[in-house]
This record gives C-alpha cells, structure tokens and sequence, in this order.
C-alpha cells in the first residue's frame, strides 16, 4: 500500500486481513484472548493513526505481529499483572481430565508456559509454533540472535524442570 | 528426552492455538471499539459492584466478561481478601460461556470457593456452597416469595446492581448460610465413613434447613443473557432447585451445552421435564460438546449429599451398559444435569451421538445402549 493515509474502507478491509493472525500470535504468548485482541487492536490503532507508520503498509501483517511483540515485551509488567491474576487462579486448579486422560500433561505444560517470562514465552510460541528459524525470530523481535537462543534454553530447561517435578508427584 | 520434550511443548502450543474462538459479531476496528468499550464498563461496574458489596461483607462472585465473552470467574471476599476462581474456561469451548453467578453470603468466612473447571459445575460449587438453587431469573433482581431465606443477586453481564439493589439484598438478610468455609469445608472431616443418613444429619445441623435457599445465575449470552431457560426441580427434603440457562451458555448448574437457542420455559415445564426424566429412572447423563464428556449423577433420591452421590456413583461404577442421555425437548438438544464428576468417566469409553440423543457407553456396548434409549418414552412437554 504505502499510503500515507488510508482510507476508512482500506483500514477496514486491512483490519480483517492482518489482525486475526496477530490475535492468535498474541493469545499464544500471552494465553488469554482477551488481552490479545486488547493489545492487538491497541497496535493496530497506534499503527493507524500513526501516520508515518503508514510506509509499513507494505508488510502490515509481519509489522503488526512485530509491533504486538514489541508491545506485549515491552509493557509485560502491566500485561503480565493482568494475566498473572488468572494464571494463578488456574495454577492452582486441578488440570482437566478428558475421557482418555491425555489433558492432563498438556494442560498442566500450558500452565508452566504461562509461568516462563513473557521474552522467553515469546520466542518458545515463535519457534515452536511458527517453526521460525532464529533470524527470523530477530527479525519480528528485534532481539540478538544469541538472545533467543539462550531464552529458549532456558526456558525449556526450566520446563522440564518444572514439569518433571510435576509429574514425580 | 529432549526432542520428544519439544514436540510436547509444540502440541501444547498447537492445542492452545485450537482452543482460539474467532472473533464473533462483527469484526471490524469499529466492532472492537465497541467490544471493548463494553469490557471496560463492564470493569468499572464490577467495582460498582465490589463496592456495594463491601458494604455488605458479603461475598460475590461474578464475571467479568461481555456477553459471550466471559472468560473468568472472580471471588472477591471483602473486606480484606481477594482471591480470584480457578477458571480455565478456555480449555473447551462449551466452557467459555459461563453464567455470571453472584452469590451475596452473611459472613465474612464464608469464603465461596469456585472450583470451577471442567469437573465441576455450577451446581456443584453451589452445592459445595450448602446452596441449593431454589429460583433463577434472567434479570438483575430476584426476590423468592416464600423463600426462608435468600439472596440473590445476579447481573446480567454488562450490568451492574444498582444501590437500590443491594438494599434489597440487605432486606434478605440474616441468611443462614453455612458458616463454613467452602473450600473442602462443607463436608465432614469423615465424610466418607458416614452413611448418607449420618451425613445428611451432620448437614443439617451445621446448615440447618437448606430448602429454598437460592442462588440467582445470570448466564453470558448474547444479548445480555436475556434469554433464558429455567429449570426446577423439587428434591426430596423439600428443596427447590432451579436453574437457569442463557442462550448459548453451555453450562448452568450442569444443565445444558451446546445449544443454540433455547426459549424461555415456563418453571412448571421444566419441573415436569426434570420429574419425567427422574421418573424414568435414569440415572446419569452425559453430554459432550464434541470433546469432553461430562458425565453426571442424578438420582432421585440426589439432593447434594455427598453421601448420596457416593452412592449413586458406586451405582454408576458397577452398570455394565450405557447410561443415558438426552432428549430433543424444546429445541434442547443436549440436556445434561447435576454435576460433572470425572472420575465417573472411567470405564466408559466413548461418548457418542444418536440422532438427537448423546449416549455415554460403558464398555462400548453400543448395541445395548441405543436399546435403553429406544424404550426411553419422548419427554411429554408440559400442559
């Protein structure tokens, strides 16, 4: 696109197109919908109004997933408070039980994700999720390539740490 | 270890990712402002609500989401405990949709403790409460002619209780709930070596009489929860119950999921519908929305002993065929009751469809469970 401005049904239609993604990249980081589609239409607002923002235009969706990480990380106080509220009500929860018992592993790894810092939860949603490669990962976060990878190691270790001594009781 | 360890953590992420609800309505930044605007009021008229009830000592619970929208439960003890319900609503889709429930109790001990997850109900937490639900409406206020004590006070999501509410909920009071804290609390200490007359009588002389009380559920569906089912029961020892249930909330008091549309019913039409599904002798339902099972213990004898709904799932544990279901009855496809109790799913193994009924089977004794459906007469809907 590249317009400097955009006009209402232009904004719209790009609403429909980029944000759903970004959503779902958001809920996965931060595992509560509310707060994705908060941040996302937040960003999405600012990139808007924004209006040399406006020359991003021509990638909108990876500039928008790159701005909602930026915007998840950067403000993860607020947003971890926010969340902090239910993942500790569901922390202490009994994991789910489905007919075939198989809930109760993933959900419990769920709520461990949900525990890792917000960095490395990002990087663990953008690796194993998106199956990004590392540069990739430095491109929508901005971070040194060392960074991630020493977030994913430990965030994995802490993990399995986590998660072994869950399952030993 | 390491790489079985990260395809765990990838299908976690993937499971998580399935449990995404599309954005519904109208999508669009205008639609969102919207949607968000409603939330934010929605906050604020929570703490109207905090506020009122800190006035009261009382304890609410509530949600605090839009309609269609909810997804988390608070308990707020005042004055000086917070503490928020365990809700994974997101786990399943059926559990997104859950009631607003506020609960107004008389003392500050009385802590309710929201277990909700997928095995447990709204009917079971008010049960755990020392709560029978005697009266649900679908509006903001609820008073019960009769009732010898009650409360209630539920807002439909978005709304908020007025002061003038909230003097009306004083005016209910002194209740006798129980003086217990309901987090384990509500039973025995030997709960399990009492004989259901024994435990019925430790209950109700630390509860005292528990008929009528009432519980007022207010459900999260579109448009502001408006529509509304209500379902009453009369058990045993006199107590009411009646639930209500929202269009599209999947579960109040464990009574439906996956509906569409439900019109309101008359209460004397679901009392005949809950009477004619008792008199039938079944005594357990099961309903799933398409992943989870909840199977559920209704006998006609239940009346929120644990005693007795140890008993009946001793019973459930040694049936060898399937158990029942539900019924189509007033666009109520999938009609389920009581609370959910996973440990009674061991031994079935699969949940299946039949037309319009849901059939949970036990040793996959298809054949013989559609049988006991097949002499099931259609439910007779109400004069």
């Amino acid at each position: 696109m590249g317009n400097a401005r955009l006009s209402e049904a232009d904004i719209d239609d790009l609403y429909r197109r980029t944000t759903p993604a970004a959503v779902r990249m958001a809920y996965l980081i931060t595992g509560d919908q509310g707060t994705a589609e908060d941040i996302v239409h937040d960003v999405f607002i600012r990139l808007v109004l924004t209006s040399d923002a406006a020359k991003t235009w021509d990638n909108p969706g990876a500039y928008l997933n790159k701005s909602v990480v930026n915007e998840i990380t950067s403000h993860r106080r607020r947003i971890t408070a926010r969340l902090k509220r239910q993942h500790r009500a569901t922390a202490e929860q009994p994991p789910p039980v489905d007919e075939l018992g198989q809930w109760q592993e993933r959900d419990a790894l769920l709520q461990h994700i949900d525990r890792l810092p917000v960095k490395t939860r990002t990087v663990l949603v953008l690796t194993y999720f998106y199956d990004h490669p590392d540069q990739e990962i430095s491109n929508v976060t901005g971070w040194p390539i060392g960074t991630i990878k020493s977030l994913r190691s430990r965030g994995l270790k802490e993990l399995r740490k986590d998660f072994a001594h869950d399952r030993v009781i | 270890m390491t790489e079985s360890f990260e395809r765990s953590v990838k299908e976690a992420l993937e499971h998580r990712a399935a449990q995404e609800v599309p954005l519904s309505g109208p999508m669009g930044v205008g639609a969102d402002i919207t949607k968000r605007r409603k939330r934010r009021r929605a906050a604020r008229m929570s703490a109207v609500a905090l506020a009122s009830v800190a006035v009261l000592g009382g304890v609410w619970i509530w949600s605090n989401a839009m309609p269609g929208e909810t997804r988390s439960i608070e308990v707020v003890q005042t004055p000086d405990v917070t503490q928020e319900a365990k809700v994974p609503l997101d786990e399943a889709s059926s559990w997104r949709h859950v009631p607003a429930l506020v609960a107004l109790a008389p003392t500050q001990q009385e802590a309710i403790d929201v277990h909700y997850a997928e095995e447990l109900t709204w009917a079971h937490c008010m049960r755990d409460a020392g709560l029978t639900i005697s009266r649900v409406e679908p509006s903001t206020q609820i008073k019960t002619p009769g009732s010898s004590w009650g409360v209630l006070y539920s807002f439909g999501l978005g709304r908020a209780p007025s002061f003038e509410n909230v003097a009306d909920l004083e005016k209910a009071r002194p209740l006798p709930v129980p003086n217990k804290n309901l987090n384990g609390m509500t039973k025995h200490p030997d709960a399990e070596n009492l004989s259901p007359d024994e435990d019925k009588r430790w209950q109700d002389a630390e509860y005292g009489d528990r008929s009528k009380r009432v519980v007022f559920a207010n459900g999260s569906s579109p448009g502001d929860g408006c529509l509304a089912a209500k379902y009453q029961a009369t058990f045993a020892d006199g107590s009411e119950y009646v639930a209500l249930q929202s269009a599209q909330d999947s579960v109040f008091a464990g009574l439906m999921t996956g509906l569409d549309n439900i019109p309101p019913l008359p209460t004397s039409t679901a009392n005949d519908v809950v009477s004619c599904i008792k008199g039938k002798g079944v005594d357990a339902y099961y309903t799933s929305d398409g992943k989870t099972a909840y199977p559920t213990v209704v006998t006609p004898e239940w009346d929120g002993n644990p005693a007795t709904e140890a008993a009946a799932e001793e019973r459930l544990a040694e049936a060898e065929n399937a158990r029942i279901v539900c019924e189509q009855k007033y666009g109520v496809n999938k009609f389920f009751y009581s609370h959910a109790a996973p440990r009674l799913q061991k031994g079935f193994e699969s949940v299946q469809a039949d037309g319009d009924k849901l059939v949970a089977i036990k040793n996959a004794r298809v054949e013989k469970a559609r049988q006991v459906i097949a002499e099931l007469a259609p439910l007779e809907p109400a004069k």
